[in-house]
């Protein structure tokens, strides 16, 4: 590798990508005539009798399954314990986990959040999810983005694991005032929590899109990607 | 995009719809391949795709969107398929990836830079730099805002730099 000890610019590893990783051409399977005869073939298929017969039998049984079902559903749901029962059915399975596992303190100590095997936080048990929209707190030895939707006049505080006494910045990505930390959209600032540590403390200010990075040294710890909101 | 094509392909007409993917065929073949790094799931993930945009198209207002549109049900696709790798390394065939411009260690220590990249990070580079798409148009294929694409992207590049030409933090 020719290159390997120099340092490469970014022009230097698009051009090793693009030198390395061509657009290829496309299997015999995948060429535009293939593909044609597969989805004509296919669309015969869908159109024969004996297919139609098989798919409206099948829509037909599916249908009766799924009235027979509603039916069982609406006598049984008659009863309290099967209500209670088909209610906490319902919490566990529609998507959005119960009351208690959003519990979040805003007195969480660092040394209370750790993280989970699948890359989530804990906070003491209690916290689970994955980054996401309104996670508050960030763990400096993973680099992590944040997608933060707010609405104007909105105030947020990300709380961090690092010292406030550690050198830290706050890069605003493509805005024309690099290391502004007030834009048209937010006011973002770095501030020293009762602990000891950095917190970052977001005002929302117009509807609009902006990121920043965290910076720890030179190395962004965090990402952060704000929308802001009428 | 030719938008009588695309109205031909919502009537059902195969040959009009082949005729609109073979413009991207090769970007979502390579793309498939680079992010899967296996040929076989490569063409399984284009002919899935290919035939549930067929049954889709109908769903597709602007004939302009295609080629985002496409690729966003291909992403979508890659993005469930390589859940199922967990464990498995992922290594290029090198049927595919030798070529004689190229130097077998440079390819080998790229593709191994490529992989310690994050997975939305390693398609945003994939579609810039390999496919030519712009920032909006990545974002739309990946559901992320264009500044995200962009912030992203040179974050991605960053660590491609240190890892490919060792350097330094200072």
């Amino acid at each position: 590798m020719t290159e390997s000890k120099e340092k490469l610019d970014n022009t230097a590893v698009e051009e090793m990508m693009r030198r390395n990783m061509p657009v290829l051409d496309v299997p015999q399977s995948l060429s535009p005539e293939t593909v044609a005869a597969n989805l004509e073939s296919s669309r015969k298929i869908r159109n024969t009798p004996i297919y139609i017969i098989v798919r409206t039998a099948v829509a037909a049984v599916l249908t009766m399954a799924v009235g027979i079902g509603a039916i069982y559903v609406v006598r049984g749901g008659t009863g309290k314990g099967r209500a209670k029962e088909a209610s906490d059915i319902f919490m566990e399975t529609d998507g959005y986990p119960s009351e208690e596992s959003f519990s979040y303190s805003t007195e969480t100590k660092p040394s209370d959040v750790s993280e989970s095997k699948d890359g989530g936080l804990s906070t003491n048990g209690s916290y689970e999810e994955p980054v996401q929209d309104g996670t508050e707190h960030f763990d400096a030895d993973k680099e992590r983005v944040f997608s933060v939707q707010m609405a104007t006049g909105e105030e947020r505080i990300i709380d961090t694991d690092i010292a406030y006494s550690e050198a830290l910045e706050i890069r605003m990505a493509y805005d024309a005032n690099e290391n502004a930390r007030e834009t048209e959209t937010c006011l973002i600032n770095i501030r020293e929590s009762t602990l000891g540590t950095a917190e970052i403390y977001i005002m929302a200010l117009e509807e609009g899109d902006i990121s920043f990075e965290l910076l720890n040294g030179e190395d962004p710890v965090m990402m952060a990607d704000i929308t802001v909101t009428e | 995009m030719d938008s009588e094509l695309c109205k031909k392909a919502k009537n059902g007409d195969a040959r009009a719809f082949a005729m609109l993917y073979e413009s991207v065929s090769g970007r979502l073949y390579s793309t498939a391949y680079y992010m899967l790094g296996r040929k076989e799931d490569a063409e399984d993930i284009v002919m899935d795709t290919v035939a549930d945009a067929f049954a889709q198209i109908r769903s597709l207002r602007d004939p302009e969107a295609f080629e985002g549109w496409i690729f966003r049900i291909m992403m979508n696709k890659i993005r469930r398929k390589r859940g199922s790798y967990i464990g498995e390394p992922v290594r290029l065939n090198e049927d595919i990836s030798a070529s004689p411009q190229t130097d077998a260690d440079e390819k080998a220590a790229l593709w191994k830079a490529m992989q310690s990249l994050q997975e939305e990070d390693r398609a945003i580079l994939i579609l810039d730099v390999i496919d030519g798409y712009r920032s909006d148009e990545i974002g739309r294929m990946l559901n992320l805002n264009p500044n995200t694409v962009r912030s992203r992207k040179q974050r991605a590049m960053v660590k491609l730099r240190r890892l490919l030409g060792g350097e330094n933090d200072d």
